[in-house]
């Protein structure tokens, strides 16, 4: 952890709320955009970053520093969109409806994938359990490592490995025609 | 192993989760197998195409909103824990008969802010100074309570000129005073955080460049170099930065600043600072800038810089990357 940040972190178990906000834009960018990538859903990823925030401007007396902050704040977002999941089944992922902005559509991407295949991967992705799906945005998406994803779902390194193999395999599967031409199989 | 086995060993071998063991059995097996080629082929494929679909870009406009938003409700919140402990406070020892009151109290809780509100604007028009004082804290409190939600800011950007302020809150103050006062200055660096409005941010930052701050609200100034939405709010900052003592914090914002800004001028004016108070925290960055940047200037720049430690460090510069 930079000293800096953990000067911060300090002041703001103090009660410092400026060394919280100072905080807050130092980390914010990866967590809007994991926000993003979770619920695939504008409105529903800001709420979730103000969530995210504001437990942890609650609870940072809690954190001890024996994590990352980053670790801390994806460990408080995981929970909170599947407990959101889970309980008011609220922040299911969508897929992109025509009639629905989807921020992440209007994004340029490199190289640009087909229309269909976009679409099937969403399907493939939002028909994931939602454990898998989150450990496969968390490591394809955001570049965790296993051991990073185990601490911050707070489930072995093995069951990581397990539920990565599942949703590569339904992935890899769902996109095999599409991949190599939709007439070899 | 079996089909399944090997099939999770090419998914573990594309995400580069296997340790050097693993990877030499699981290659072996690859050189044999044809299906394990196809399926490493597929996985990798299909991260490709998910990467780039999934890959966002989150604007500084938006983090900027949503970081005002935070502040908000973070702001209503602490007022509400102030408000209940006072409550509480309130009521400790005291009788029933003499709890009445307090219960009393608690009900019109904005009583004493329109009470005081209104001796301002008595005061005001009458001409009396004697309550600049008073109407001081009762503005402190507006603004640690969150009720000053819009500010009209009237000044001539003459320095010798005072600067009014109609403050639109439960009810309307108007406020003068320079850049030199306390109130004028902490009313200031609340609108730069706060104020919605790109213009108006600017005209603050405008104002208080003409106040000698002598290291006052360097976090505020810090956050507005590197969250502001508005460009020129963002390099007014960093100009205004160069006079302040350069600590740790302060680097590593410049750091972020020359690396990430999208504004030429102002990861400039962060190179100034960098420039000015050398540490070797900085190099690795200066570095990156040097050989990746696009702009030609830039890269030139931060090699200037670098030879300076070059000199100060007899022609050895560390860590090289």
């Amino acid at each position: 952890m930079k000293p800096e940040v953990q000067h911060l972190i300090l002041d703001a178990k103090t009660g410092n709320a400026e060394a919280f906000h100072a905080l807050v834009a130092y980390h914010d960018e990866k967590m809007m955009t994991l926000a993003l990538q979770l619920t695939r859903h504008q409105q529903d990823a800001e709420d979730l970053y103000q969530e995210v925030f504001l437990k942890a401007y609650r609870y940072i007396g809690s954190f001890r520093m024996e994590s990352s902050f980053y670790t801390w704040l994806y460990r408080i977002m995981v929970n909170s969109f599947l407990n959101h999941q889970k309980k008011e089944g609220k922040m299911e992922i969508q897929e992109p409806s025509l009639d629905f902005p989807d921020p992440i559509e209007a994004l340029p991407a490199d190289p640009a994938p087909d229309k269909e295949i976009a679409n099937q991967i969403n399907h493939l992705l939002s028909s994931l359990p939602k454990q898998q799906k989150t450990v496969f945005i968390l490591k394809h998406l955001q570049g965790l490592k296993i051991r990073e994803i185990s601490e911050v779902m707070d489930i072995s390194s093995g069951t990581i490995k397990k539920y990565l193999f599942r949703a590569m395999e339904k992935m890899r599967s769902g996109l095999k025609d599409y991949q190599f031409g939709r007439n070899q199989s | 192993m079996t089909k399944i086995q090997l099939k999770e060993q090419a998914a573990l071998y594309v995400l580069k989760e296997l340790d050097s063991h693993e990877i030499s059995a699981f290659e072996a097996e690859l050189a044999q197998i044809e299906a394990c080629q196809k399926w490493v082929q597929e996985y990798k494929s299909t991260i490709k195409q998910t990467e780039s679909l999934y890959s966002i870009a989150v604007s500084e406009e938006q983090l900027h909103f949503q970081r005002m938003s935070l502040r908000k409700i973070i702001n209503a919140e602490n007022n509400k824990a102030l408000d209940a402990r006072g409550s509480h406070l309130d009521n400790i020892g005291l009788s029933d008969e003499e709890r009445k009151p307090v219960i009393h109290k608690s009900i019109s809780v904005k009583q004493p802010v329109w009470m005081a509100i209104a001796a301002i604007i008595i005061a005001f028009f009458l001409g009396k100074n004697m309550t600049q004082k008073n109407d001081a804290m009762d503005i402190i409190q507006l603004m640690n309570r969150g009720l000053l939600t819009h500010v009209d800011i009237q000044s001539n950007g003459n320095n010798a000129q005072p600067i009014n302020l109609a403050i639109h809150a439960s009810n309307e103050i108007e406020y003068s005073g320079n850049v030199k006062d306390d109130l004028i200055r902490n009313i200031l660096f609340y609108l730069l955080l706060n104020d919605e409005n790109p213009g108006k941010r600017l005209k603050v930052i405008k104002l208080l460049e003409q106040a000698q701050l002598k290291e006052k609200g360097r976090n505020v100034l810090i956050s507005s170099m590197l969250s502001d939405a508005n460009p020129g709010v963002r390099l007014k900052s960093a100009r205004m930065l160069q006079s302040y003592i350069a600590d740790n914090l302060l680097i590593d914002a410049c750091v972020k600043s020359i690396l990430e800004d999208e504004n030429i001028a102002v990861r400039l004016s962060a190179m100034d600072i960098l420039e000015a108070h050398p540490t070797p925290e900085m190099i690795p960055a200066l570095q990156v800038i040097r050989l990746m940047d696009n702009h030609s200037f830039i890269q030139s720049r931060a090699e200037s810089i670098l030879a300076d430690f070059e000199d100060l460090n007899n022609g050895k510069i560390e860590p090289e990357i």
